[in-house]
């Protein structure tokens, strides 16, 4: 049939053209829905990386000259603080929050992590005066 | 009326295939350079993050002053060999890559310990 829109050739190219485009346009959104990824697995690097530093160096008791990790001088605390507030200033989209259970050791950081959706949470288990307790670092977007 | 290629009809049909196919080439050129475009900022992003990563811990492990840690900043994004150059200011708690990428400068940056220090020349990260 000539001269006729809804013929099955004018179908079947307009169906290919069309699983074309579709294919291409998604492949575009799955490129750009790996934007919330990486956010997300950078606040999780950051959280891990913050606690695995206090733990090991910045909270770190010293007696006669050795770094004990895992035992925290409490008197170290303004450090790891101190630390935080330079590595996510004001300026920065993050926030976040330290605290150890028990011990009232606590400080957050650009309104903490209460009213955000992206939170990254990284605990460890320090010792503080021989009793075991749980170091919380908390780094939200 | 005349019939063949040398008809209106066929004119006309010619003129459409060559907007279709001028148009597809136009839209998957556009889709390709932002697909790009957005693929060099987040390999930068994950290298900033693993060189900022390799910093963080490098420092927990207490190094003493004559420690360091050797760095290697050259990736590959898309087949090309893409040269960065890693900063990290002393003062400056973060870590930044700036990367060209075919005329195009792009950055990224991750939060690394106030007391790292880098040395740009040898790319050592030392006490």
């Amino acid at each position: 049939m000539r001269g006729q829109l809804f013929i099955s050739d004018v179908l079947v190219s307009a169906l290919i053209i069309t699983i074309i485009v579709g294919f291409t346009v998604w492949e575009a959104e799955q490129v750009y829905n790996a934007a919330p990824d990486i956010q997300q697995d950078k606040i999780n690097s950051l959280a891990n990386d913050i606690a695995q530093m206090a733990v090991k160096n910045i909270l770190a008791n010293r007696s006669e000259g050795r770094v004990l990790p895992n035992w925290v001088d409490p008197a170290r605390w303004g450090l790891l603080t101190g630390n935080m507030s330079q590595m996510i200033p004001l300026t920065s989209p993050y926030a976040y929050s330290a605290t150890i259970t028990h011990s009232g050791l606590s400080a957050t950081g650009n309104g903490g992590c209460g009213s955000r959706s992206n939170v990254a949470v990284s605990r460890r288990i320090v010792y503080i005066n021989g009793a075991a307790e749980e170091l919380n670092i908390k780094v939200c977007l | 009326m005349k019939k063949g290629i040398n008809s209106l009809d066929a004119f006309l049909a010619i003129m459409i295939m060559l907007f279709i196919v001028f148009w597809m080439q136009n839209f998957f050129n556009l889709v390709y350079e932002n697909a790009q475009d957005f693929g060099v900022q987040v390999t930068l992003s994950t290298e900033a993050m693993r060189v900022g990563s390799m910093m963080n811990s490098f420092y927990a492990t207490n190094p003493s002053p004559t420690d360091y840690l050797q760095l290697n900043s050259s990736i590959t994004v898309f087949g090309d060999k893409l040269d960065c150059r890693v900063t990290k200011p002393r003062g400056d708690a973060n870590v930044t890559i700036v990367a060209t990428y075919k005329g195009t400068k792009y950055n990224a940056s991750y939060p690394v310990a106030l007391q790292v220090n880098y040395d740009p020349l040898n790319q050592k990260v030392i006490a």
